[in-house]
């Protein structure tokens, strides 16, 4: 006999005609969208990159899988095609500050040229620049300079000397100066001698010996005076020379780059700075020359090379557009850029050459896309990105300087104006947390691009998913697949999505099965991936993932774990449950029992006794008491003490999708009635005795359809689902052939009446005006039952206050 | 002191403490090694200082522009110093050149008791300085007088260079130009150091006849000597372009002396 809750097979799985679609293979189709279904994430996309302000920069929130990367980069790299390309970037010394080195922005594919050409430069210098100083010419004005100087004191010591000789003094070199004395033909005077002389004569040569002196010091005093005009004439010699040495190599590149007014300035400062500093590198160059310093290196190589020279950090030079950059590292260095050290002489030094860029640098004047895990997960690279979004301004500081923490001199490079939309990409729960406890973060990303992870499965949409189908193949070089397997993956897509009338936008994977579909078909020798190739692909897909399912199943097979599944039995009911074990999930039946006696009116949950059950199942169970209570017992104290409990249960219990099968439990042990075990129950139910709809419906009817198989269909087995899961099912062949065949069947129960019904074959019965149940009928036996419970409380509480029994 | 077996030669270097004379000792040394002679240092108190500073009103100068007096005590402190100094200088280039030398310290006039002494001496080595005190190629007094009074060849040592290097001797067929070279052959025997010889006077031709026989005769390789022919006006010029080290003057060519940026033998 049919039941009136029995499900027809039509309602087990919702199909997809082959013959709806207008192609032969995917590889007819023409349009093949990258993206479908994300409309809401995609406009979002759109308004993120297109409108210009602060902080419209784009998180990219959504499941895994859906494809979010993919999404953002296709769309990224349309909207690139359609800007300008940045210019270059490079930093250059700051010839009069050289801790602070100035960068340079300069059209897209200048900076390559222009290091090339004063490396040119440079070596044009390099070879110029010996040679005129060992020049004939320069050598000679040199010597001549110098003589000069020499002669200024040697003429004054002279005169002095020849001054003294008059008054017959010497002038004398003594280890302490300079000294006159008066003399006596060749030889100076003996102090007996001095004395004889007349006072007169003495005094004479005390006074002029007095002014002698004076003049040795007015001499003394000047030297110094011409030792430094000697050096400002040797200066101004030098640079005369490297001037004329170097000048026209410079204003040769001055006029080709005279339309960039920055670099003109710096290669005029290079001019001067090469004047200036000509002679110092010159003796570096002759102390390399003459092996005292570090051989091998030439003067191009060392000083000048290090000093002029361009550091290129962006070179935009044949782009097309703006970049899109992906920073797969975000690490606070590969993000803001970083300033590396040599080590010299076993110290650390840097200059400008050292400094590197990073991915905000690459992606300035485009876009820069990052996985927002990665960037909180990595220590400072947060705060360092807020930092540059909010000053629009990339600032290459290294950690220890940000922090303070190390305090030698380092290099601050002159920051540069920041232009980049930064494009997050991550899971609804980081966005949502960043909303609530950064309140920075909804500044900075104003845009959300929210991705979904299914769509209606309309037949509009199914054709949409079968042009992503074809796009996907194409993008992996798969096989083209025939409508029938077309047909399979939407088919799959709905089951992934738990929903005969969703599709499941896990592109990722749909990708997979497409993948392995074809690996599959390749080694059948099939052009052409057929739904057969596309099952089987899934089948053994199932099959790798399954070994706890196997072993659960042979448990209960072996009878380790007992589930009864024929006879009828009073107190115990099949409840169904899904284990998720990473990406794949099933059913296991688990065997739920109720006893009850005499009491306070409690119904016990044993597994939450034990702290087994979550807060979820408690309240399920605490549903249960409210419906006893009012459907059985409104007039009358509810006695009843029962207990309920999963048994073998050794894990947790959570959710309240057995809270129908519990009081199915519950029902038959109160009204003694034995449930038939080769039901499995399951549903939620509420305080009026409705079952509402539970999760994993598929899954849980296929985990008792395999142990009932296992042990062989009779006809008599099935599975009690709420009404309201039925339009989610998309169950497998195996169940829709036993289903179709009689040997299995699926009841849409809507209340705790139909479904008890179901399971012991006796109606519940409805309430009359009275209050009462038809005689006969479960709720009769129930009401019964509970009636006698309370007699006897009654009874039991008069002798407890010792008057004995009416 | 004398150390080793007495040598044939003798080597006078006249030493003050001074920067100077610390670097013609250090030259001398390495002559009296090439010549295999003996090392006399001499450290010359000078009379005419010590008379100086007995006089009641004397003072010195120093470098810096300032006056002081000069007192007998402070004076005689300074030169122990020096003394000491150039003892301390003497002893180390004899222990590196391996040398027999002496150091004597003797009170007079400085020309006239390096004269004297250097009669018996085959050269006598100075120091270059002059009264700049900083400045550097012209000739001391006491340098000028020297070349005026004694009889043996004298080297002056320039302050910044070794004697390592191109040698130039300046030929003008006088007697002192002869010995003058056959100094410098005696000097760069077993050594690279190239030889030019700047033929001057009237009869160039004949000089350089005569010098090339004299260098074929002292068995100097073909390609280890230049001949050029020079002026007196063209000399500093000339010695610059071939970098010598040393020049090797007859006295009648000491004049060019005063321009030079390098040491000097001037033979009489």
């Amino acid at each position: 006999m049919r039941h009136s809750t029995e499900l027809s097979v039509q309602a087990l799985y919702t199909p997809c005609d082959p013959a709806a679609f207008t192609f032969e293979t995917t590889a007819d189709i023409v349009e093949r969208p990258e993206v479908i279904g994300q409309v809401r994430a995609v406009q979002s996309l759109q308004l993120g990159v297109e409108i210009p302000g602060d902080g419209y920069n784009v998180f990219a929130l959504g499941p895994e899988g859906v494809g979010k990367r993919f999404v953002v980069e296709s769309h990224l790299a349309s909207a690139a095609k359609l800007r300008p390309s940045p210019p270059d970037l490079c930093y250059i010394n700051n010839l009069s500050e050289s801790n602070k080195p100035r960068s340079l922005l300069l059209p897209a594919g200048t900076a390559v040229r222009l290091k090339q050409d004063v490396q040119e430069l440079i070596e044009d210098i390099s070879t110029a620049l010996p040679g005129s100083f060992e020049t004939e010419e320069y050598q000679s004005r040199l010597h001549a300079l110098e003589e000069d100087f020499r002669s200024k004191p040697a003429k004054s010591f002279e005169e002095l000397q020849e001054r003294a000789r008059r008054r017959d003094l010497a002038m004398l070199q003594t280890p302490m100066g300079i000294a006159f004395a008066p003399v006596k033909g060749a030889e100076v005077i003996s102090p007996e001698e001095f004395q004889k002389l007349k006072p007169a004569e003495r005094e004479r040569m005390e006074k002029e010996i007095s002014e002698l002196q004076d003049e040795v010091q007015k001499v003394m005093r000047q030297i110094p005076r011409w030792e430094r005009e000697l050096r400002t004439k040797v200066r101004d010699l030098n640079q005369e020379v490297a001037s004329f040495a170097i000048g026209h190599v410079i204003d040769d590149l001055v006029a080709t780059y005279r339309a960039h007014a920055p670099v003109v300035a710096y290669l005029q400062e290079v001019r001067k700075d090469v004047i200036e500093h000509a002679k110092e590198f010159l003796q570096i160059h002759e102390a390399q020359a003459s092996g005292r310093a570090p051989a091998g290196a030439a003067l191009a190589e060392t000083v000048l090379s290090r000093r002029y020279t361009v550091n290129v950090l962006v070179d935009n030079s044949g782009r097309k557009g703006a970049p899109v950059v992906y920073e797969d590292h975000p690490t606070y260095d590969n993000l803001i850029g970083r300033i590396e050290h040599i080590a010299q002489m076993g110290t650390l030094v840097t200059d400008f050459n050292l400094i590197k860029g990073g991915a905000l640098h690459r992606a300035n004047g485009g876009y820069l896309v990052m996985d927002a895990r990665k960037v909180l997960m990595m220590p400072f690279a947060w705060d360092a990105l807020k930092r540059a979004l909010q000053s629009r301004q990339l600032r290459i500081e290294s950690l220890g300087q940000a922090f303070s923490m190390v305090s030698t001199v380092s290099l601050e490079p002159e920051p540069i104006p920041l232009d980049v939309k930064v494009i997050l990409i991550g899971d609804a729960m980081l966005y949502y947390l960043l909303c609530r406890f950064d309140p920075e973060f909804s500044d900075l990303f104003k845009v959300s691009a929210d991705f979904d992870d299914e769509t209606q499965r309309s037949a509009e949409n199914q054709n949409r998913f079968a042009a992503l189908i074809a796009s996907l193949a194409s993008r992996y070089q798969l096989h083209p697949l025939d409508r029938g397997a077309v047909a399979r993956v939407i088919e799959y897509s709905s089951r992934l999505a738990g929903d005969a009338q969703r599709l499941s936008l896990s592109v990722e994977t749909i990708a997979e099965i497409l993948r392995e579909a074809s690996y599959w078909a390749g080694k059948s020798g099939h052009e052409v991936v057929g739904a057969a190739d596309v099952d089987y692909a899934i089948e053994s897909r199932d099959f790798r993932s399954d070994r706890i399912r196997e072993r659960t199943r042979e448990a209960i097979l072996r009878n380790t774990v007992y589930i009864d599944t024929g006879g009828a039995v009073v107190g115990q009911v099949n409840g169904l449950s899904v284990l998720q074990l990473g990406r794949f999930a099933f059913g296991q039946p688990s065997r739920i029992t109720a006893r009850v006696r005499a009491g306070k009116g409690e119904v016990v949950d044993i597994e939450r006794e034990v702290e087994l059950g979550g807060p979820l199942h408690s309240k399920g169970v605490l549903i249960l008491s409210a419906f006893l209570g009012a459907s059985y017992a409104s007039r009358f104290p509810l006695a009843l003490s029962a207990s309920l409990v999963f048994e073998q249960s050794y894990g947790g219990v959570e959710g309240d999708s057995a809270s129908s099968a519990e009081l199915y439990a519950l029902l038959s042990a109160i009204s003694e009635t034995p449930i038939r075990q080769a039901y499995a129950v399951t549903g939620s139910v509420n305080q009026m005795g409705q079952v509402q709809p539970i999760g994993g419906a598929n899954e849980k009817i296929e985990g008792f359809f395999d142990v009932c198989a296992a042990r062989g269909l009779t006809g008599e087995h099935g599975v009690l689902i709420p009404a309201s899961n039925v339009k989610h099912l998309m169950l497998k062949r195996p169940v829709l052939e036993a289903v179709r065949d009689g040997k299995f069947r699926i009841h849409a129960v809507e209340t705790i009446a139909q479904g008890i019904e179901v399971l012991t074959g006796i109606p519940h019965g409805v309430r009359d005006t009275a209050g009462d149940y038809p005689a006969g009928t479960i709720g009769a036996l129930v009401q019964k039952r509970l009636k006698e419970m309370a007699q006897k409380q009654i009874e039991f509480a008069r002798l407890a206050e010792g008057k004995g029994p009416s | 002191v004398t150390e080793g077996a007495v040598s044939r030669r003798l080597i006078i270097a006249a030493v003050d403490g001074s920067p100077h004379s610390l670097v013609a000792l250090e030259a001398a040394a390495q002559v009296a090694s090439q010549l295999n002679a003996r090392l006399r240092a001499m450290f010359v108190e000078d009379i005419d200082l010590l008379r100086t500073a007995e006089l009641p009103f004397s003072r010195v100068v120093a470098s810096s522009g300032e006056s002081r007096p000069l007192t007998l005590e402070d004076l005689e402190r300074q030169l122990r110093r020096l003394e000491e100094a150039a003892r301390k200088a003497v002893e180390a280039a004899g222990a590196r050149f391996r040398l027999s030398w002496s150091f004597d310290v003797v009170r007079g006039a400085v020309v006239s008791e390096i004269a004297r002494a250097g009669a018996e001496a085959d050269m006598i080595t100075v120091g270059r300085a002059g009264w700049s005190g900083r400045g550097r190629a012209r000739l001391g007094s006491v340098t000028r007088a020297l070349l005026d009074y004694c009889p043996s060849p004298v080297l002056l040592v320039e302050m910044q260079d070794g004697l390592e290097g191109p040698v130039a001797v300046l030929y003008d067929r006088g007697e002192a130009a002869r010995h003058a070279l056959d100094l410098a052959l005696d000097m760069i025997r077993g050594r690279p150091s190239p030889l030019t010889v700047l033929l001057l006077g009237e009869d160039q031709a004949g000089a350089r006849r005569e010098v090339q026989q004299h260098l074929r005769e002292a068995g100097m390789p073909e390609n280890s000597w230049t001949l050029r022919d020079e002026t007196l006006q063209g000399l500093p010029e000339a010695l610059r372009k071939i970098r010598a080290k040393v020049v090797f003057a007859p006295q009648s060519a000491a004049g060019i002396l005063d321009t030079l940026r390098c040491s000097a033998v001037v033979v009489r």
